[in-house]
């Protein structure tokens, strides 16, 4: 690829606000209709938006928290507590569906509170932080189900993971709607303008009458708020309580918040960005698997897709 | 603040300190010059036959106090499988003190030198890692504690007293043979295995080859049309096999080296609509409670097993050792199977999906922990 055509892809995309990713997914997208021409009719196209949701959720929260500089890595903690919690205290049971999601919901912003104290108040580096709180969920969680957790999600709330509305998937309805909300906040609130300049300059949004520990708190809630949405979008999918639920979410999410547009440094991210990189990534675990390599090569391929990928969204940064 | 939060991480480095120390005291204590043990084992060993380990210098009196340094937890499966030999030991009136390493090698080598500390007269061990923990199990022997390695073999023979579990490639290959013969040694199928890179995983892979490989035409007409790394995880195997679905068009066969993907991959065959192929599985309560609603539309599958009651193997081991009896050195259980015609012995509608059919786990037992 010429560095002309590179720049213009730049421009192109600056003047209009896209992200990188999109390009990336695109042509991801290209390749894997060339090697299995059938995986890229509608209905599978509608299936890739179901099987993203969690990843889409759950980054949408890592996003959020890397905006102020921080990182999350009990999210993949949170999901799972919060599958077990979801089918034991359901018991398959349709009228306990919405209490228990709620709960479920408060218990992610609980955790995401504790999380936010201990970095925001206490100072203490979200890395450590957010790693033990983690160790600490999983035991919570080996504790509460006694290693072998019970129960089921009942149809109201599964509907939400496999149901269809006409032909689009609930799943992709859910998190597109959890998506344009969250970008109207950040585009439209002040709310938005704070956490993007917490992550550059707090003491800026201090001179301007916010308390920034108040914005950093308030994203570590969202982020364990969205970390139990992806949770129970998981138990909708599955239906059951499972210990084993995919542990890349706690990495992957970064990753995709990354490839989306966010830094480590902070004071970047793009929620359209990471929602794009979220199907960005089960595209690509589809490639990989019908290209039928071995192990190894599977791996290598998956982790030069994500170095390219996230080349092309830093160097939109950069200039 | 910022003090406050040094004063911690020097709170929290002072108490690893302490903890650290507390674990280099257990080792010292144990610690005998290694030549010792080792003349005297190997001076024995040449009496009994091929394949036989002599036990005679672990010979003592009970009451026994057995040690188990177990890697982790962290399944269903592994869960059970400390349950069984939990109640085994009960059956058998011994004491049993559990380690759980939570999935850290080196933790579990520090775990065995305190359980040694504690002054144990066997030790069972389901390893974590073929290297790590032998060293420390070398030490044992020499202290006349015979080391019973089960469900995950380690590389050095001098490291354990016997080894118990099922055989991987063994496991693979029931599964590959039934499917092959379901379709009579053509069609395309589609493979979920588990972690990429991980042991047992490819070990199962290569019995499913070693089966192809048997087939008169050497395997040629069965198509494996992708395999999928699923990590033996529900939500992944689902996903895979909607992506090979949408991929191919005809699919003859799954074959799945674990029982929640095999569950997921029946259910996204289920949600698209497609006839039911034949499938692989292990003896979740999950799949096979899936497996026998399906029977109807004409589901067929096996389910191969790990056996997790292969830790009352294990502490029968270690009671013949402490009796002088002689062991086989390597001890694998035959892979039981559950197949269309005997799913109703071992199918439980009333108990949990975690639940793993293939047990020895005594009903009150059971129903305690699984019953919903």
């Amino acid at each position: 690829m010429s560095g002309g055509k590179l720049k213009k892809w730049r421009q192109l995309s600056r003047k209009w606000n896209i992200p990188i990713i999109l390009w990336g997914l695109i042509a991801l997208l290209i390749v894997l209709g060339f090697v299995s021409p059938s995986s890229v009719k509608p209905a599978h196209l509608l299936d890739f938006t179901r099987q993203a949701a969690p990843m889409i959720l759950v980054a949408i929260g890592q996003t959020i928290v890397m905006m102020i500089g921080g990182l999350d890595l009990s999210v993949a903690a949170v999901m799972v507590l919060v599958d077990v919690a979801a089918a034991q205290m359901m018991m398959n049971d349709p009228a306990k569906a919405l209490p228990v999601a709620l709960l479920c919901i408060a218990l992610g912003a609980v955790i995401g509170l504790v999380n936010g104290f201990l970095c925001a108040v206490m100072h203490m580096p979200s890395f450590v932080v957010t790693l033990g709180m983690s160790t600490l969920l999983l035991g919570v969680t080996l504790l509460y189900s006694g290693g072998s957790p019970k129960g089921s999600i009942p149809d109201n709330l599964r509907f939400l993971g496999t149901g269809f509305a006409g032909k689009i998937p609930m799943a992709a309805i859910v998190w597109s709607v959890v998506a344009v909300l969250v970008i109207l906040i950040m585009k439209y609130l002040p709310v938005g303008r704070y956490i993007l300049s917490t992550g550059v300059n707090p003491m800026a949004v201090y001179q301007s009458g916010v308390n920034p520990v108040r914005i950093q708190l308030l994203c570590y809630v969202l982020c364990g708020v969205f970390a139990a949405l992806a949770g129970l979008q998981i138990s909708a999918y599955i239906g059951t309580a499972s210990l084993q639920l995919g542990e890349d979410y706690q990495t992957r999410s970064i990753a995709v918040a990354l490839l989306g547009g966010a830094a480590f440094t902070g004071g970047k991210g793009s929620i359209p960005g990471t929602v794009l990189a979220g199907l960005f990534m089960v595209v690509m675990s589809s490639l990989v698997a019908v290209l039928n390599m071995d192990a190894g090569d599977q791996s290598i391929i998956q982790g030069v897709i994500i170095l390219v990928g996230l080349l092309l969204s830093g160097m939109k940064r950069d200039d | 603040m910022k003090r406050k939060s040094l004063s911690l991480i020097s709170l929290l480095l002072a108490g690893m300190l302490t903890l650290t120390a507390c674990g280099g005291g257990g080792q010292k204590e144990n610690t005998l010059p290694p030549d010792e043990g080792k003349d005297a084992q190997q001076g024995e060993q040449t009496q009994v036959p091929d394949g036989m380990v002599d036990t005679a210098q672990f010979k003592k009196d009970g009451p026994y106090t057995i040690g188990f340094s177990n890697i982790s937890v962290v399944n269903t499966f592994r869960m059970q499988m400390v349950r069984e030999l939990e109640a085994a030991a009960e059956d058998a009136g011994v004491t049993l003190y559990t380690t759980d390493a939570g999935g850290d090698t080196s933790k579990q080598v520090s775990d065995i030198q305190d359980l040694m500390a504690r002054g144990i007269d066997a030790l069972l061990v389901a390893p974590g890692s073929t290297t790590v923990t032998n060293a420390v199990t070398k030490k044992a022997i020499d202290q006349n504690i015979p080391v019973i390695v089960f469900n995950s073999e380690v590389d050095d023979v001098n490291a354990f007293t016997s080894y118990v579990g099922t055989d991987a490639v063994e496991f693979g290959y029931v599964m590959g043979k039934w499917l092959v013969n379901e379709l009579d040694g053509k069609g395309n199928i589609i493979v979920l295995d588990g972690m990429a890179g991980a042991g047992v995983g490819e070990m199962r892979h290569q019995g499913l080859q070693k089966a192809l490989d048997e087939l008169p035409d050497g395997g040629k007409n069965i198509n494996i049309l992708a395999t999928y790394y699923a990590d033996w995880a529900y939500d992944k195997g689902k996903q895979a096999t909607e992506q090979a679905l949408a991929a191919y068009p005809e699919i003859d066969g799954v074959w799945s080296q674990g029982g929640a993907m095999t569950q997921g991959a029946l259910e996204a065959f289920q949600a698209a609509g497609r006839a039911l192929v034949p499938m692989t599985g292990e003896d979740s309560n999950g799949f096979l409670k899936a497996w026998k609603a399906a029977q109807g539309d004409g589901f067929k599958a096996i389910a191969a097993s790990d056996a997790c009651w292969v830790g009352r193997v294990a502490l029968d081991s270690a009671l013949s050792a402490l009796a002088g009896e002689p062991l086989e050195k390597y001890n694998y259980i035959p892979v039981p199977t559950i197949t269309d015609a005997d799913i109703d012995q071992y199918v439980r509608p009333e108990y949990s999906d975690s639940y793993w059919c293939n047990t020895k786990l005594p009903k009150e037992v059971a129903d305690q922990y699984y019953l919903e």
